[in-house]
């Protein structure tokens, strides 16, 4: 591809402008991209931004772990639900700590509850082509809605527990060691084998990360 | 634009692999100094008002963020599962960067900021998919007046 203009910054994914809650930072890397505005030659012009993104002194000084130890995770397919529903009320003080330190919490998408996301996926992960959902959003676009949810609300509690953990620690604390991720995971090699085309591409490309696929399909014992 | 290098080896093999034409380079046309621009934010955060119409897990659509948003009162639906959110729920301003933009513009490092941005949802489609769609919003912008775009990727 060759774009007009662009700048190359060493930040993550989903962080283009570097760090949250750094007002510098980020203008720093907003005006570097501007400031391509004003060259000429011939395109593409790259541009290089030269800084890394900024960790807090937060980051630095306090180790972040999370400090709800659950259950070992049950293989038995009619546990699992309950297991998440458990999981879920041993994280509830954390996510209230964190809508007391944000002023709220973030606005679920897909319109229904945390025990209903949960019902979803331990249906379809026990098989069920259709489950019930009481949504008109199209099961497709209500899964993938829900589980955006179900990040959020962990991710939310994660930030609500002491320590600043990092969003890679974060991300891999949810995906490695919830019984949630399971369950999701349970779901997606459930909807592989589903009539409809379009759930088995979402349960191949839109429900688990990629990079946690192996694992947690292993845990599963798919092979 | 993010580093691939940064990327887990799995996401940046995905990536690499799409395949895509190369466009073709079009001379870029000269304009004002960046301090007389009227700059608009477009991201491809799958970004919108909450009561807003969600994305769709296919959607080549774009939502309008009035400038005068509160970023508070913003959701994202992007279908993407492989990029970090932690981020934007803490601070929309890490893919829309719009209070940033509006400070420079105090500042008049820039001359002004759009009435209105815009949001798509960045899945990776090819170009000539969108291309329509892009053309359409060029209307937009040129009848908002703006001559200067900072795509933010995501």
């Amino acid at each position: 591809m060759k774009p007009p203009r662009f700048l190359a910054v060493p930040f993550e994914l989903g962080r283009p402008f570097g760090a949250p809650n750094q007002p510098e930072f980020q203008t720093r890397v907003l005006r570097a991209a501007l400031q391509l505005l004003e060259r000429l030659e011939n395109p593409p012009i790259l541009e290089w931004f030269p800084e890394d993104a900024p960790e807090t002194e937060e980051d630095m000084e306090t180790a972040w772990s999370c400090p709800v130890s659950f259950a070992p995770k049950l293989e038995v397919d009619s546990n699992r639900m309950n297991q998440v529903l458990s999981e879920i009320e041993q994280l509830k003080p954390w996510h209230e700590v964190y809508v007391l330190k944000h002023g709220r919490a973030s606005h679920f998408v897909s319109g229904l509850d945390l025990p209903r996301i949960v019902r979803l996926f331990d249906e379809l992960a026990q098989g069920n082509p259709a489950p019930e959902t009481g949504s008109e959003t199209p099961l497709p676009e209500l899964i993938r809605l829900s589980l955006d949810d179900l990040r959020t609300w962990y991710g939310e509690t994660a930030q609500g527990q002491p320590g600043k953990g990092s969003f890679q620690q974060i991300n891999e604390w949810f995906w490695t060691e919830t019984a949630a991720a399971l369950l999701v995971a349970a779901a997606a090699v459930a909807l592989e084998n589903h009539e409809d085309p379009f759930l088995r591409g979402i349960a191949a490309r839109a429900l688990v990360q990629r990079q946690y696929q192996e694992q947690l399909f292993t845990a599963l014992g798919k092979k | 634009m993010v580093d691939s290098s940064k990327l887990p080896e799995v996401e940046r093999q995905h990536l690499l692999g799409k395949e895509l034409d190369p466009l073709p380079a079009i001379p870029l046309a000269a304009g004002p100094p960046l301090n007389e621009r009227r700059i608009a934010i477009i991201t491809t955060a799958g970004l919108h008002r909450i009561d807003d119409e969600r994305f769709n897990l296919v959607d080549l659509s774009y939502r309008v963020l009035p400038v005068d948003v509160k970023t508070g009162d913003l959701s994202m639906t992007h279908s993407s599962v492989h990029f970090d959110r932690t981020g934007f729920r803490e601070d929309v301003n890490l893919v829309y960067p719009i209070d940033r933009l509006k400070e420079l513009a105090e500042k008049g490092e820039i001359g002004s900021v759009a009435s209105f941005h815009y949001s798509f949802m960045g899945a990776g489609w090819p170009p000539q998919m969108i291309e329509e769609t892009a053309k359409q919003l060029a209307v937009l912008l040129k009848e908002d007046g703006v001559n200067g775009v900072v795509l933010s990727p995501v």
